[in-house]
């Protein structure tokens, strides 16, 4: 049991950051960057490729976080920006977003290969043993970084001005930029932390799955699934999406057959669909009902796109 | 809505007839023959599929050197299928309709390429995936597809040979595999050996992969699983990246199982690149006509090195064989390349002297490779290279 749940948090993690790239986009933005998987992608073959060619592995880890941040960034400008002010109402971005996930998976496949490379394996070599499970430092890391990055984002998005106005952006864009706040530098930055998030989730994974152009489709589902489970309307619930699906996937591995993790997640996700439509973790739903504590809050559109 | 007159129709039903050529064709056309290849080319798979149109290319163009075959030229047609089933049906009607006498391939969609070769009573042969179960769709005990001949790697034989090793030199054996026709296969050969000798392997779980990056979770609770089974071997019938992954959890954890892999692992160099000194150890199986080759198998390397500027690898050497087999099949029927003729004669290759070893075809054997034809090899992480196991 302890060994599930200690795997299911590691694998967790990784889920949750790169469900977190994706909320922080869509809280800020109202819209889904389909390629934050690719973004995953970017700093593994970034570090992979960088450490092959004798850079100092910490520097090729930076080099890779920054490099998926930057993508993360042109990808606003490039791919989102320019369908939003044509129409603001239109879905365009869903198109143009998948559109750069193919590009950037295939120009890493002329640039690297399509087969698989290695990574440096970082942490990933040291095991440590809690009780009768074990689990490597690596893993360890993962959960850290999560944990770091939830409890970090949340003070940042309840504590400080940047994150109210930010808060303000997400409720109301046009109220918010009528009483000058600087909707766009939230969407650049928005889009920035998304590639951050997917970046340091691509290093923590790396030595795991080792660097392949197409890791960016596993991870992007994956994280897309955690989202739906979790919440869409706040990262912290995308989080709570990814650590449960990670759990959930490890335990259907364990428990059912070692093929259950394929079918276990989406499973979960009708289920959660149907008793909380905004995700397990999202204000106002059937559990914090029942509880008593429900806020009003309204509910997610896809509409509104932030230009 | 405008009538369209019957005679039209009739003339629209001629022309289509006439292109759809298929078994009443005669399969070459004025001086040439022409050969179909599909294989994917780019992506994930994309070396295989180019060694493969490599191999078949080159041993056109020896053969168009020294006069072609009855008399006529060979012509290649190597189509990408981008390793889509769908793209690679396609381009299997589209070969037939093209009076294509046989089609190659494909190394990444053999099943599908069988299949449509069993249904139409189109002769396919060469690369055609990794044998096994694409050729003998109900197992090895059963028959093969008629049409479907193999000189690919074999999954059957691979299987049947690591588990004969396992049963000399484990007390138990895990196999963990895919749930495709490929990690089926490896279990089928495996198992071969196993109820040959009256055993029960210890543990056998399927894994799902994604094909182009590997597993789609962690592969640590089959770590757990395989302990609980007193297993001290372990069969990573899985990607080459999944089973250096696989080792580096085992490894990190301490557990000390024996491992073993499949056709892929020493293939190319994939897995060693991966799993570095932490593949040592790792068993695997080689073509034994590729570790020690003869002169002639050395020429076509060189030649094939001196034409595409890259290594040959065994699917580049089974692709020639096959363009040869195809060969004397033709010769050996008169010149006459209508379906039932090639695979009536296909069925008669015997000891045919190829590259990768002694080949033959008959009906109820339709893959070339046998487990006889292959040495068990250790991974030496030390020399980086696969050299023969005690």
């Amino acid at each position: 049991m302890l060994q599930v749940l200690l795997s299911g948090l590691a694998q967790g993690a990784i889920y949750g950051l790169v469900a977190m790239a994706f909320a922080v986009v869509f809280y800020v933005t109202r819209v889904i960057n389909f390629a934050t998987g690719q973004l995953l992608m970017v700093s593994i073959m970034t570090v992979s490729g960088l450490a092959a060619i004798g850079l100092p592995t910490w520097l090729a880890i930076i080099a890779g976080i920054v490099l998926s941040t930057g993508i993360g960034v042109l990808i606003y400008f490039g791919a989102v920006r320019p369908v939003l002010r044509f129409d603001r109402f239109s879905f365009a971005w869903l198109v143009s977003t998948l559109g750069v996930a193919i590009v950037l998976a295939t120009i890493a496949a002329i640039i690297f290969g399509p087969t698989s490379r290695g990574f440096p394996s970082l942490l990933h070599e040291a095991s440590i043993r809690f009780g009768g499970a074990s689990t490597t430092w690596q893993e360890l890391l993962a959960i850290i970084v999560a944990a770091v990055a939830f409890v970090a984002f949340e003070l940042f998005r309840t504590r400080t001005l940047f994150g109210k106005v930010g808060m303000a952006i997400s409720s109301d864009p046009e109220m918010a930029s009528a009483i000058g706040a600087n909707a766009t530098a939230y969407a650049v930055l928005a889009f920035a932390i998304g590639g951050l998030l997917a970046g340091t989730a691509g290093v923590l994974v790396g030595p795991i799955t080792f660097a392949n152009p197409y890791l960016g489709d596993t991870y992007g589902i994956a994280g897309f699934i955690a989202l739906m489970i979790g919440g869409i309307e706040k990262p912290a619930a995308a989080m709570g999406g990814g650590l449960l699906l990670g759990v959930l996937s490890v335990a259907a591995n364990t428990y059912i057959n070692s093929q259950a993790s394929d079918w276990f997640p989406f499973a979960v996700v009708v289920v959660v669909l149907l008793i909380a439509p905004n995700g397990l973790f999202a204000s106002g739903n059937l559990f914090t009902r029942w509880f008593g504590r429900r806020r009003p809050t309204s509910a997610p559109t896809m509409t509104g796109a932030l230009s | 809505m405008k009538r369209i007159p019957a005679l039209a129709l009739v003339a629209a039903a001629v022309a289509l007839t006439a292109c759809s050529g298929g078994s009443g064709s005669t399969g070459s056309s004025g001086g040439t023959i022409l050969i179909g290849g599909i294989a994917g080319t780019t992506g994930a798979y994309g070396t295989t599929g180019q060694a493969a149109f490599n191999g078949i290319q080159l041993a056109v163009d020896e053969i168009n050197s020294a006069g072609g075959v009855s008399g006529k030229k060979l012509k290649f047609s190597g189509s990408d299928d981008g390793a889509s089933a769908t793209t690679a049906s396609q381009l299997f009607t589209k070969l037939i309709s093209q009076h294509a006498v046989a089609v190659f391939g494909s190394p990444d969609q053999g099943p599908t390429i069988a299949a449509l070769a069993d249904q139409k009573k189109f002769p396919v042969l060469g690369p055609v995936d990794d044998g096994g179960l694409s050729i003998y769709p109900k197992g090895p005990d059963s028959d093969p597809y008629a049409y479907a001949f193999s000189t690919s790697l074999n999954t059957f034989a691979w299987g049947e040979v690591l588990g004969d090793y396992a049963l000399k030199n484990c007390s138990g054996l895990a196999v963990l595999h895919d749930p495709s026709g490929y990690g089926e296969g490896g279990l089928d050969g495996i198992q071969i050996a196993y109820k040959e000798a009256g055993k029960k392997l210890a543990l056998e779980e399927s894994i799902t992969e994604n094909w182009s990056t590997g597993a789609t979770v962690g592969l640590k609770s089959e770590i757990a699983k395989i302990k609980a089974s007193g297993a001290d071997c372990v069969d990573v019938w899985l990607t080459p990246q999944d089973q250096a992954s696989f080792l580096q959890e085992a490894k990190t954890e301490g557990s000390d199982f024996t491992f073993l892999g499949n056709d892929e692992t020493c293939s190319d160099t994939t897995f060693s690149d991966l799993a570095k000194q932490q593949g040592d150890g790792m068993l695997c199986a080689l073509i034994t006509s590729d570790m020690n080759p003869d002169a002639r198998l050395t020429k076509f390397r060189e030649d094939y090195k001196a034409k595409f500027n890259v290594d040959a690898t065994a699917f580049a050497e089974l692709s020639y064989d096959a363009v040869y087999i195809l060969k004397k099949a033709i010769e050996a029927g008169g010149g006459k390349t209508d379906p039932e003729t090639i695979k009536n004669q296909l069925n008669k290759i015997s000891d045919y002297d190829g590259l990768t070893g002694s080949l033959t075809f008959t009906e109820k054997q339709h893959t070339t490779l046998t487990a006889d034809q292959l040495t068990v090899v250790k991974y030496d992480s030390a020399s980086g290279k696969w050299v023969p196991a005690q």
